[in-house]
């Protein structure tokens, strides 16, 4: 074997405990899955509730995904390649529904426009005593599509942001006229990145659980919680889900590496088209787009502060789920920031071969649907782990599971930061190894780390089911209780709880969107 | 009173260039302004077939918008654009690019980044010619000596090797005439001149009409059939290099083109005096009769002068300057009137500076002569 620094050999052993750790739940699932006697395997899959599932989730991911891309390019382009008034101002508010987790979005879709919603209730004097269900497919649909679309916008716009206006110019005196120049030199440049984006959506959607959830619509996610006592069935289902997953990640990172692959030539500029007559026009959609993702929501939401106390109490402040929800993400988040720096730090010293293989299963948490971890470590943990079933440490090692490639992102780029030469650079300049730590590689890492930190924070702070599955008996947080509220109609009593979670998710949006910043400058 | 620099005055005998006789492209009275300030004023100029025509200036000109202008990707204020007798711009009528028949090569040159060589080549090409000619795209390719890297993305060329694919890839649609907009700046000095070499060869064996623009002389001098100089969106002067060179008409031109020395002079009778010798009254350029006994100013290029080293009493100059340029050095002489002349030696010389040196003049030609700057 190659001989290895002391260091790196730490990380090397640290980080194989750690993968080791998280493959153990999954591959324990997948071997319980495989396992199921044949017979049972066929009665569960030719079940007609397997197959409704199945054909429930691929709808929904496709139309979904459809929708996000004729939502989101056209977008994209409105608000990057015109000279749309107030184009920061657009961008920042086609952006914003990022900040509104799924879940919460359909929560207020529902309270709204659902039976006795809000809409139905002021409708109600005008003789409209129903309206068309907000239950199902198209609910669904309609709330992914609103708070996924950000993600292909944002691929897509990247993607715009990279054509060399000339070539657009090079085209017209090549003897192509404006249209067949869009899509022969515009869309043939942005395609690989609106396909990255779109997978990332069906990804998204594929493993969301509280959406599908709230709407009612049975799709793996939600079979899987439902039926997370009966293992043979929701392991089947976990594998397929998984599958799925593992088949949309893959397509992902191909379509990533052709989008990387394509930067080349520099230029200066941003191709501008001019609007003309359609300058006032071309507002409208945004407007739209933003109407129907953040100002219903925040309408919705702000008005349960006059609700009437029947529904909830809208002003007690829930200091036990706020000091529960603080007290879990703290600890997962040192947890898994201490746990994953190995694993980075091995990326960032591109130990070669095999050890790939700790940095790649330590990635199973992108395609791990957060139902399906917390089905694994409700068997697992109840099987193996009888006294630690149901507390606390097995709540924090799933978020670990789901969470750990959030946190070796943002440790990858802080240890990248502390370059070896700078130590060498201070060594030479006379000052000793452990002052050369502190006054050199300390201030460099301690920033990206602790924004790194914080992300995990506040991430799993707003994560929905492995919090329901896992959650000790009777410890109650932000999300559980405006879980729980919807289910009661207390809108009253999910008021404040949302609001303070739409704050966190804010603050890990723009924590992810500043590392992504200085990645792309490094 | 100080005289307007800027403008050329008309002492001289017209210069034997004149307009083409075939014209691809006429341009008559364009002006060209942006926000309110005038980029393009009163430009009439034209190019004929098969000619190589280079616009030279310095930066921000203006001649990437005159470029732009006869692409029919900008719009003009007034005057006309025809090419073969077509008006394709006036600021009633705008040609849209794809139905004008120009090709164009950026400076960044703009490939598209996800097509491979040969589809950026065979991109302009309809298919109807394709089916006429399939061979077209592997002809182009061989004309630049690519055809190695028919399959190859832009991102695996060099900066030579992009400059060729964009080259062809304008080629491919046969335009009427093709604009070249400074293609050589990606490229590092050494290539440069091996690629204008090239460039010249393959316009001159397709036959295209070509506008050039560039900001280095150098470049201008050694490819074009013709120059023209813009100066603040004005032609300044216009003709071959070696006209050019040798008769500017404006102190502009005259240093753009190369190191210029102005030395003050009095023409009394047949000869001109001036601090570094006598110079015959024919030796200067279109010199009439109702100049005499008049200040001058003569244009010496730093091979028109000699100098060596000599004994204090009877220098004329001190070395203040001096610059290694490879095969030569360059120096800078002041004058015992203060006037600067700058003349370059071998690199054998070695002068140093400080050191005491007679100027004197060495020239085979006719020189070029100016009005004064300064009337006392």
């Amino acid at each position: 074997m190659k001989k290895y620094p002391r260091t790196v050999l730490f990380s090397i052993i640290a980080s194989s405990i750690v993968a080791g750790l998280i493959l153990i739940p999954s591959v324990w699932l997948v071997i319980t899955a495989i396992t199921v006697p044949f017979a049972d395997l066929i009665a569960i899959l030719s079940r007609g509730k397997t197959i409704q599932i199945l054909i429930n989730s691929v709808l929904m991911v496709s139309l979904t995904t459809l929708c996000t891309i004729l939502i989101a390019v056209p977008l994209a382009f409105i608000t990057t390649c015109t000279d749309i008034s107030y184009k920061r101002f657009w961008t920042a508010m086609v952006c914003l529904p990022l900040v509104i987790p799924s879940y919460i979005g359909a929560f207020a879709y529902v309270s709204t426009f659902g039976p006795h919603g809000t809409l139905q209730k002021m409708l109600l004097p005008l003789g409209v005593e129903e309206l068309p269900s907000i239950y199902g497919l198209s609910g669904t649909v309609i709330v992914l599509t609103l708070y996924t679309y950000p993600y292909v916008y944002l691929t897509t716009r990247a993607a715009l942001k990279t054509i060399d206006p000339q070539t657009i110019d090079v085209s017209r005196t090549l003897g192509v006229g404006r249209w067949r120049t869009f899509s022969k030199v515009i869309w043939k440049q942005i395609y690989p990145a609106v396909i990255a984006g779109a997978l990332l959506v069906s990804l998204y959607c594929l493993s969301d659980f509280g959406t599908p959830a709230i709407m009612r619509y049975d799709v793996f996610t939600r079979a899987i919680y439902i039926k997370r006592f009966d293992l043979g069935f929701s392991a089947i289902l976990s594998l397929i889900l998984l599958l799925f997953a593992i088949v949309i990640l893959s397509m992902e990172s191909r379509a990533h590496k052709s989008v990387v692959n394509r930067k080349t030539i520099d230029f200066k500029g941003t191709l501008q088209i001019p609007l003309g007559k359609w300058k006032g026009l071309s507002t409208v959609f945004p407007l739209f787009v933003a109407f129907f993702g953040i100002a219903i929501p925040l309408i919705t939401f702000f008005g349960w502060f006059s609700l009437d106390p029947v529904y909830g109490s809208v002003f007690t402040i829930p200091y036990k789920h706020i000091f529960n929800s603080v007290l879990v993400s703290f600890a997962a988040a040192t947890v898994i920031t201490l746990a994953s720096t190995p694993v980075s730090h091995l990326i960032v010293r591109k130990t070669p071969s095999w050890y790939g293989i700790i940095q790649k299963s330590s990635y199973i948490g992108y395609a791990m649907p957060g139902v399906v971890i917390g089905l694994a470590l409700i068997f697992f943990g109840s099987r193996y782990l009888g006294s630690y079933y149901q507390t606390l440490p097995l709540l924090i090692f799933a978020y670990a599971i789901r969470f750990f490639p959030l946190s070796i992102g943002s440790n990858t780029t802080a240890i990248s930061s502390a370059d070896i030469e700078l130590v060498h650079a201070s060594r030479t300049l006379g000052v000793g190894p452990i002052r050369s730590f502190l006054k050199v590689t300390f201030p460099l890492v301690t920033p990206s780390w602790l924004a790194g930190f914080c992300l995990v924070f506040l991430t799993v702070m707003k994560e929905l089911p492995i919090t329901l599955m896992l959650r000790p008996t009777g410890f109650e947080t932000l999300v559980t209780l405006i879980w729980m509220a919807e289910d009661a109609n207390f809108y009253g009593d999910a008021a404040l709880p949302i609001v303070m979670l739409l704050i966190v998710s804010g603050l890990s949006m723009v924590l992810l969107l500043m590392q992504e910043d200085s990645n792309g400058r490094g | 009173m100080a005289v307007d620099d800027s403008k050329s005055f008309d002492i001289w005998p017209p210069l034997q260039s004149e307009d083409p006789k075939d014209p691809v492209l006429e341009i008559e009275n364009m002006f060209k302004s942006f926000g309110g300030s005038r980029v393009l004023s009163d430009l009439s100029f034209s190019v004929g077939k098969g000619e190589l025509l280079t616009l030279l200036g310095p930066s921000g000109g203006g001649k990437t918008t005159i470029l732009r202008c006869i692409a029919g990707l900008q719009e003009i204020d007034s005057g006309t654009i025809k090419i073969y007798d077509e008006l394709v711009s006036s600021p009633e009528i705008l040609v849209p690019p794809e139905k004008r028949g120009v090709g164009i090569v950026f400076q960044n040159l703009a490939l598209f980044p996800h097509l491979t060589v040969g589809q950026n080549v065979s991109f302009g090409i309809n298919s109807y010619d394709i089916e006429l000619y399939p061979e077209k795209v592997d002809d182009l390719l061989e004309l630049v000596d690519l055809s190695h890297k028919k399959d190859c993305y832009p991102n695996e060329l060099s900066g030579g090797q992009k400059q060729r694919v964009a080259l062809a890839r304008s080629l491919a649609p046969n335009p009427s005439i093709l604009l070249l907009d400074e293609p050589f700046s990606s490229i590092d000095a050494g290539l440069r001149i091996e690629m204008r070499e090239e460039l010249r060869t393959i316009l001159k064996t397709t036959g295209t009409t070509t506008i050039f623009v560039t900001h280095d002389q150098e470049e201008a001098l050694s490819i074009s059939d013709r120059v023209l100089i813009l100066k603040s969106g004005r032609i300044e002067q216009s003709g071959a290099p070696q006209e050019l060179f040798n008769y500017p008409r404006s102190r502009f031109v005259a240093s753009f083109l190369g190191h210029a020395s102005f030395i003050s002079g009095f023409l009394d009778g047949d000869t001109i005096s001036t601090m570094i010798g006598d110079i015959d009254r024919e030796n200067i350029y279109g010199l009439s009769k109702e100049y005499d006994n008049l200040n001058m100013e003569i244009l010496f290029r730093p091979e028109d002068i000699n100098i060596d080293l000599c004994n204090p009493k009877n220098a004329n100059g001190t070395i203040t300057y001096q610059r290694y340029l490879g095969e030569k050095i360059l120096y800078k002489v002041a004058l015992l009137n203060g006037e600067i002349i700058q003349c370059s030696a071998p690199t054998t010389s070695d002068i140093p500076l400080g050191s005491f040196v007679c100027v004197s003049i060495d020239s085979e030609g006719q020189l070029a002569w100016f009005p004064p700057t300064h009337i006392d």
